[in-house]
């Protein structure tokens, strides 16, 4: 299936991480592409502005931020947009997201993705300040699910239906994180795969995969080990309703080395909907 | 639960941003969360008795327990991006009582920006008022050169000038000359030599036992690695005058009247902050 924003299918990614940056330069490996914490590269002059740059002409590029702040009642900060579209265009970032969350109110950031009230003022509020971001950066954005740990009592809306009204409401796309969807499933005791089924396909155009790490009481997201075998059963329903849509592999705690983490990447193929010969042509790319 | 073609209802009074003003004042504020739902910037928001109505519970967990991981989790998210950026001092001090420094620092000086690059730019100043520091000189020293260290990391890379900048111009010029230097360049004065324990950490070497000592640095990256250069007292000075814009004449006439050192000195300097890239332009 398509997505509506007619974004290809890069294949299998992972994300750019500074432990990574020598082997990357040096090897030249046949990964698919990367993805970039947006953040770690928009004020930086140096030896991470350096790396990017050589990436970007070898490598598709796609742009990841965590501190977008979309659900946040503070005024949006224009001077982090600013530095935003600057770096999609000097990156020629083949899309950008965040997460459907907030970051902190009254000037402050807590750097942590915090949770939203699933209600109607949240949607009402954020769709708005969506639309905002799209137009000043002047191309769609794509929210990712986040992993919660809290649910407010308020909330009169599922994750799902809510992510869904709020592409409705502000023409965003999704990044669906499948082991989120996993963690919070565990968390608030939902239908893992009811999500999966109820998320709007058109509007997926990425996917994340990563580990977590088990707490006995609740599941934290980590990114710090190898993708469970449940989450790869989630992966595979996901691409059997969504087609076949870019995937990504974040590993954040405890990296491993890049043929490691690649290696996990590459796994995806054997769960993804088509053969792994229909999702091969981002690998030209580098290859030339 | 709604689907996604309803309308949508106005939005009421700022409801959610009640919320999330009350979550952030949990989530910043010290001690336990039964402490943290009753301090004034929560219950300014929300009542500490309607507090654990406003989060669901889980199969497992009470709503404050739930959002008690969401403080666990800020705490050592931001004293880990200061352990990054301040990895001397965290030697130096020792994992608990960096932790313990790093809790107070980040009550006082929450970060207010999108990014954590700049989470510990105040930490220098907060040690002058911190009490009880184990050889707080030092402490302080390897704290102010590590922040110049991340300004120096993170600065946009300039063309290194070599000598031939100079000698384009007449020697008549010589004194109108002012020298640029790279961006990725910081001076800084220190009590103890505090670079030499961080080069040791750099290599794994067990940091040495370090005696006071006046030190004049720069810190300076190069081929994307920081260096630092240790200057004497009259060197420091002359490259002082020409970072802040003194053309040569008048900066070397200053260092010649108060006696600081000879004209085949100057030169020696110079040769070497050369070979050491340390200019990015010269010009009149």
């Amino acid at each position: 299936m398509a997505n509506r924003f007619h974004l290809p299918d890069l294949g299998f990614g992972v994300g750019l991480r500074t432990v990574h940056f020598p082997h990357i330069l040096s090897q030249n490996p046949a990964v698919d592409w990367f993805e970039i914490l947006s953040e770690n590269f928009l004020d930086t002059g140096g030896r991470p502005a350096y790396v990017l740059e050589q990436v970007a002409e070898r490598y598709p590029v796609v742009m990841h931020g965590v501190s977008l702040s979309v659900g946040s009642t503070d005024p949006i900060n224009f001077d982090y947009l600013r530095k935003l579209k600057a770096l999609a265009g000097r990156t020629r970032a083949r899309w950008v997201s965040d997460h459907l969350c907030w970051t902190g109110v009254s000037g402050l950031n807590t750097h942590d993705l915090l949770p939203m009230p699933y209600t109607d003022e949240s949607l009402r509020h954020t769709a708005e300040r969506v639309r905002i971001v799209m137009d000043f950066l002047e191309r769609p954005v794509f929210l990712e699910n986040p992993s919660t740990y809290l649910e407010f009592s308020e909330s009169t809306w599922t994750e799902w239906d809510f992510l869904a009204a709020l592409t409705e409401h502000s023409g965003c796309g999704l990044l669906l994180d499948v082991n989120n969807v996993f963690v919070s499933a565990f968390n608030h005791g939902f239908d893992a795969g009811e999500y999966i089924d109820r998320i709007p396909a058109g509007r997926v155009v990425q996917i994340h995969l990563a580990g977590h790490t088990h707490k006995g009481t609740h599941i934290l997201d980590t990114h710090s080990d190898p993708v469970v075998d449940a989450v790869w059963a989630l992966y595979r329903r996901a691409s059997q309703r969504l087609g076949n849509i870019s995937t990504l592999l974040e590993w954040d705690e405890d990296i491993p080395s890049f043929d490691v983490v690649h290696a996990e990447a590459l796994k995806a193929r054997q769960f993804r909907a088509a053969p792994p010969s229909e999702v091969t042509h981002a690998t030209s790319i580098h290859a030339a | 639960m709604q689907p996604a073609s309803t309308p949508l209802e106005p939005a009421g009074a700022g409801r959610l941003a009640e919320v999330q003003r009350w979550m952030q004042a949990c989530i910043l504020a010290a001690g336990p969360v039964e402490q943290a739902v009753r301090t004034s910037s929560a219950t300014k928001e929300i009542p500490a008795s309607r507090a654990p109505g406003l989060i669901r519970p889980s199969r497992t967990l009470t709503p404050l327990e739930r959002l008690d991981i969401y403080r666990g989790m800020y705490e050592l998210r931001l004293t880990e991006a200061l352990r990054t950026d301040y990895p001397g001092l965290a030697h130096l001090l020792g994992e608990e009582l960096f932790e313990e420094l790093a809790r107070l620092y980040i009550r006082a000086c929450p970060s207010r920006s999108y990014t954590l690059n700049r989470l510990g730019d105040h930490l220098p100043a907060f040690l002058d008022d911190v009490d009880g520091l184990p050889r707080p000189r030092l402490v302080r020293d390897l704290a102010r050169l590590e922040l110049a260290s991340t300004f120096v990391f993170d600065e946009e890379e300039s063309p290194a000038a070599g000598p031939t900048a100079v000698s384009r111009f007449s020697c008549q010029q010589w004194g109108d000359l002012r020298f640029i230097p790279i961006r990725a360049l910081r001076l800084v004065e220190l009590s103890y030599p505090a670079h030499r324990y961080l080069e040791a950490l750099r290599i794994g070497d067990t940091p040495p036992r370090l005696r006071p000592a006046q030190t004049r640095l720069v810190v300076y990256r190069r081929d994307f690695r920081i260096f630092y250069l240790s200057l004497t007292k009259p060197a420091f000075a002359l490259f002082q005058s020409l970072w802040e814009g003194l053309p040569l004449g008048g900066a070397v006439r200053a260092l010649f009247g108060a006696g600081g050192a000879s004209e085949r000195q100057v030169y020696t300097w110079f040769g070497r902050w050369f070979s050491e890239s340390l200019f990015q332009r010269v010009v009149v």
